[in-house]
């Protein structure tokens, strides 16, 4: 069983994620496999496009019961884009959509007026060091695309904050061993790439992506 | 301004052509995927492929290629080139790409401008060639020219949000870009605009900086040396 997996669920973006993952020097399977989920020692779940159809993918891929029990075994896990927006329990886009309800909270709108989709380069800001941002300094760009974005029930969830059009929103967010985040670090050039070789080597070095002091 | 690294696909190979011209076409570096990581290694935030090919036929020819830099590139790469159709367009953007240039099909077909911007406005741009401030437009309306803002004013109407404007008598030569056809539309046009053609000092870089253009498209002075392109982003950082 790989130790490192990229979930295939038809979500688009995968040949940029695995790039990124091989630049950092780590051999990932991608696949749809759910056992290779099971026994992975890394997860990545990417994603581009929609609530809806993400969710459908998941479901009838048998992906949803085999990504909820690793996450809830602690492993590492690292969610990108719609690997982020899927964590939450419901999206309002295209709908009222049930997600994988691992993170309290709402996949919400921008509101009326603001340019959607956010499709750009856009500082992130840590409240907090996060380890997997180690190395990449405050207020970095990475990249956007998105017109939804997450409303979470808990604060504490949130790793990175970002700005757009005057909306404040979660760029990342994170739980124990869980981070995900909103933009694509694949696409994000020298910092992007940075955080997969900083997940990834806290995951296989220490089995642990977590922040020093956590309470989850 | 983003500053905009160019790779531009003929036969498989990274070429640059001098003023559209196909007859004069440079080797720079034979494989398009270095020629891009070199750009991106030195901190490009986006990458413009084009298929040289597919321009000129009609139909995408080294698609491959193009799919491959946007998937190798940690960073946006948008592409232009015999995309004519809504299915390449949208084919392309599940691919990866970032945005895509289309000239001739969005100019001739009006009815497939509408539906792509209403299915994908910002993954869309539009392609505008032009001399001295004057589009020549085969099949957009019967006169043989037409005045630039005039043209812009008329496809942001359509819900268009961003062209490229290349004045081609300056693309692939060393003199300058047309600063004030640009300063000009983005005075009189609310379009995002990225400047391509006539790049061949960083100071160019600068100045379209100050005529408020998003972003600025440079090919063959980044090949020759001309600029460079760390100086360039960090100048305009």
């Amino acid at each position: 069983m790989p130790d490192v997996v990229i979930v295939d669920y038809g979500a688009g973006n995968l040949r940029s994620v695995a790039r990124a993952v091989a630049h950092a020097g780590v051999d990932a399977t991608v696949t749809a496999d759910p056992r290779a989920i099971e026994g992975a020692r890394a997860l990545i779940v990417p994603g581009v496009g929609a609530a809806a159809d993400t969710m459908a993918n998941l479901r009838s891929g048998g992906l949803v019961e085999p990504i909820r029990e690793y996450i809830a075994s602690g492993r590492p896990f690292l969610g990108v884009c719609m690997g982020m927006q899927a964590l939450f329990e419901v999206s309002e886009e295209g709908g009222e959509h049930e997600c994988l309800g691992v993170l309290g909270g709402r996949i919400v709108r921008f509101p009326q007026g603001l340019t959607v989709p956010h499709m750009g380069w856009n500082t992130v800001h840590l409240p907090t060091p996060h380890p997997v941002f180690e190395g990449v300094p405050q207020d970095s760009y990475f990249y956007f695309v998105h017109s939804y974005h997450a409303q979470p029930a808990d604060p504490a969830v949130v790793v990175g904050a970002t700005e757009y059009e005057g909306v404040t929103f979660p760029a990342a967010v994170g739980r124990g061993n869980l981070l995900a985040t909103q933009f694509h670090p694949e696409k994000s050039g020298v910092d992007g790439l940075r955080l997969y070789a900083n997940f990834l080597r806290l995951a296989l070095e220490h089995g642990s992506i977590a922040p020093a002091t956590t309470t989850a | 301004m983003d500053i905009i690294p160019a790779v531009d696909i003929r036969g498989g190979r990274c070429v640059r052509l001098t003023q559209g011209d196909y007859a004069r076409e440079t080797v720079f570096e034979e494989d398009p995927v270095a020629a891009a990581r070199r750009w991106a290694d030195l901190g490009a935030r986006r990458i413009h492929v084009v298929d040289l090919d597919g321009a000129k036929g009609g139909k995408p020819v080294n698609d491959a290629i193009v799919r491959a830099i946007a998937a190798s590139m940690p960073c946006p790469v948008q592409t232009g080139g015999g995309i004519r159709d809504i299915e390449t367009f949208r084919s392309m953007v599940a691919g990866g790409l970032d945005r895509i240039a289309m000239g001739t099909a969005a100019v001739k077909d009006r009815a497939l401008l509408r539906a792509i911007v209403a299915e994908a406005a910002p993954h869309l741009i539009v392609s505008v060639d032009a001399r001295d401030g004057r589009v020549a437009l085969e099949g957009w309306t019967e006169a043989t020219d037409l005045d630039a803002t005039d043209f812009i004013r008329e496809l942001t109407d359509l819900g268009v949000q961003r062209v490229v404007f290349t004045d081609i008598s300056r693309d692939g030569v060393a003199g300058s870009p047309n600063f004030e056809a640009y300063e000009r539309l983005t005075r009189e046009t609310s379009m995002a605009v990225v400047a391509a053609g006539g790049v061949s000092r960083v100071d160019d870089l600068r100045r379209l900086a100050e005529c408020g253009v998003e972003g600025a498209i440079v090919g063959r002075a980044l090949y020759t040396g001309d600029v460079d392109l760390r100086e360039a982003l960090e100048v305009l950082a």
